[in-house]
């Protein structure tokens, strides 16, 4: 499943601090026309040259990897209690 | 289990087991060996923990990767063409480790993975600062 939702808090001590959920799955039909816009204009210098073909492979399965992502949090605390929390899901 | 196998068909040939008993020996021993297989199954997640300071008033980084994320990555690197991965495995050996990118293919993956469960590490210096990196 691509991921839907992107989490993101900051929040410093003593301050409310900022929750926002990103609706990703807003994103993606945009980003679908682009990605395959993107594939027809990257298969024309990989005809010419072909040893680019492992930038396009890399590319053709970027959607795996992007959909692979969900289920990530990265979480970063410092020594004054700044937090910032990202988690994909 | 080969050896316990042998043993228990050893017993029934010199009839100091019945058939029936056998039969339940038998069938105990692949228990335990579908409980053992069972038991040892692919994390979900990688986990990478940072802590400037060991008591925890430093800073802190805590990073969780799905596997399926490092499932891609490898099932990508076997579409790669061969020059590419000739110059990633002389890399590797660079660095010192005798591994070959193609050695992780598609058969031997899950195997890799499962593996990963008991992967751990652990590093702490001086300055106590401490970085974890382990599956679950």
């Amino acid at each position: 499943m691509i991921p839907a939702i992107l989490k993101l808090k900051v929040k410093e001590e003593g301050s409310k601090g900022i929750n926002l959920w990103l609706p990703l799955f807003i994103l993606w039909p945009f980003l679908l026309v682009f990605y395959f816009i993107g594939a027809i204009l990257l298969l024309i210098p990989v005809l010419i040259v072909p040893r680019l073909k492992d930038i396009f492979i890399l590319y053709l399965h970027m959607p795996t990897l992007i959909a692979a992502l969900k289920g990530s949090e990265i979480d970063i605390q410092d020594s004054d209690n700044k937090k910032i929390f990202m988690a994909i899901s | 289990m080969k050896e316990e196998r042998k043993r228990i068909l050893t017993m029934l040939e010199s009839k100091k087991i019945s058939v029936d008993e056998a039969e339940r020996l038998l069938r105990s021993l692949n228990e335990d060996k579908t409980t053992s297989q069972e038991k040892l199954t692919t994390p979900k997640h990688l986990f990478v923990k940072v802590n400037s300071k060991k008591d925890g008033t430093g800073d802190k980084v805590n990073i969780k990767l799905p596997i399926a994320l490092l499932k891609s990555g490898i099932k990508i690197t076997n579409l790669v063409s061969d020059e590419l991965k000739v110059k990633v495995n002389s890399a590797i050996s660079q660095k010192g480790m005798n591994f070959k990118i193609e050695d992780l293919n598609k058969e031997n993956i899950d195997e890799f993975l499962k593996a990963l469960t008991d992967f751990s590490i652990d590093v702490e210096s001086e300055s106590q600062e401490e970085v974890k990196i382990y599956c679950q």
